[in-house]
């Protein structure tokens, strides 16, 4: 009754899951822009696009907080 | 080879042993009171800030990773009554710095996880396959009588304005579905976050949404699903669901009564 629904904790995740999983997990750096290719393990994904920027991953930090998770690595 | 710590997820206690996380490395616990942080050892020469950046964007180093950042995830989501699940990337140099957030956020951290205990996420999408037909909206039904009775000359100017008034009609259709579908994810919801469109793209969902879902309400909540896919159904309009997932978006949003 929910066919279009999928869990994503399985391996071997599809070529749509991996998209979300993608979105999900850089929440604040993905973008979807125009037509793109992009190939993982072997397998030619057509979609959207992703445009990743990893400017803004301290998911934790609340604003105008000065400590950051991502505190780090120099 | 140095290493850093990569951090999933924090949990109000450690709940697994055993997990394995990004390329094969054990899941191991920073606990400090009444908080665990599941973490494990990364190479610097990957997830050091600058070759992380590099990386980032290449999605066959990106899927594996994600696709075991996920995994941790959701396993201490299935075992875990709370979690705060953390984005793609969150490194620190050693442990002690692990527990140093956990001591600076403490009430933070202990906040999100009472917000999302016992809950899990979906993410909706409406789609829109085809215009809504708009030919028993009242402003094109009187435009196209106006014509009708009207001198050719006249008729002429009418349909351009009657052009107009469809594209007025079916967006106006279109807007009266995401309310509609939003107000059906509410009734069995937590918390329901509208995401921001994506502003380039020729499959732009007319709505995308992130809903909050007690564990225990889930069969309610894809019953309203269905119900809402029979309303909004095909060829115009597709509703796309995808969960449960860990609460990402949920334990990530900061100041949110």
């Amino acid at each position: 009754m929910t066919g279009q629904s999928f869990s994503l904790s399985a391996p071997g995740a599809d070529e749509m899951s991996l998209l979300e999983l993608a979105d999900r997990l850089l929440n604040r750096g993905v973008v979807l822009t125009g037509e793109a290719t992009l190939s993982v393990a072997g397998v030619d994904l057509i979609y959207l696009g992703l445009n990743v920027m990893l400017t803004a991953v301290e998911n934790l930090r609340p604003r105008n907080a000065a400590a950051a998770p991502r505190d780090n690595v120099t | 080879m140095s290493s850093l710590v990569y951090m999933y997820a924090v949990l109000p206690r450690a709940v697994a042993d055993g997990l394995v996380g990004i390329s094969g490395q054990p899941v191991r616990w920073v606990s400090l009171d009444n908080l665990a942080a599941a973490v494990s050892d990364v190479p610097a020469d990957e997830f050091g800030e600058e070759p992380l950046n590099e990386r980032i964007g290449d999605m066959s180093w990106l899927g594996p990773r994600a696709v075991a950042h996920q995994e941790v995830n959701s396993e201490l989501h299935e075992r875990a009554e709370a979690i705060v699940p953390l984005a793609f990337g969150t490194v620190f140099r050693d442990d002690d710095r692990v527990r140093q957030l956990l001591r600076d956020q403490v009430r933070a951290l202990s906040t999100r996880l009472e917000a999302v205990r016992g809950c899990a996420e979906w993410v909706v999408a409406l789609h829109l396959l085809k215009s809504p037909e708009v030919d028993d909206e009242p402003s094109v039904v009187a435009a196209r009588l106006e014509i009708e009775s009207t001198t050719p000359g006249r008729a002429h100017l009418l349909r351009q304005r009657t052009a107009a008034l469809e594209r007025d009609a079916a967006r106006r259709l279109q807007a009266d579905a995401s309310e509609a579908v939003l107000a059906g994810l509410r009734q069995s919801a937590v918390d329901v976050f509208v995401e921001p469109l994506p502003t380039d793209s020729v499959e732009r969902p007319l709505l995308r949404a992130s809903v909050l879902v007690r564990r225990e309400a889930e069969s309610r909540f894809l019953d309203d699903i269905d119900q809402l896919r029979t309303r909004w159904a095909e060829p115009i309009y597709r509703l796309l669901l995808t969960g449960p997932w860990p609460p990402y978006r949920f334990g990530g949003l900061t100041d949110r009564a």
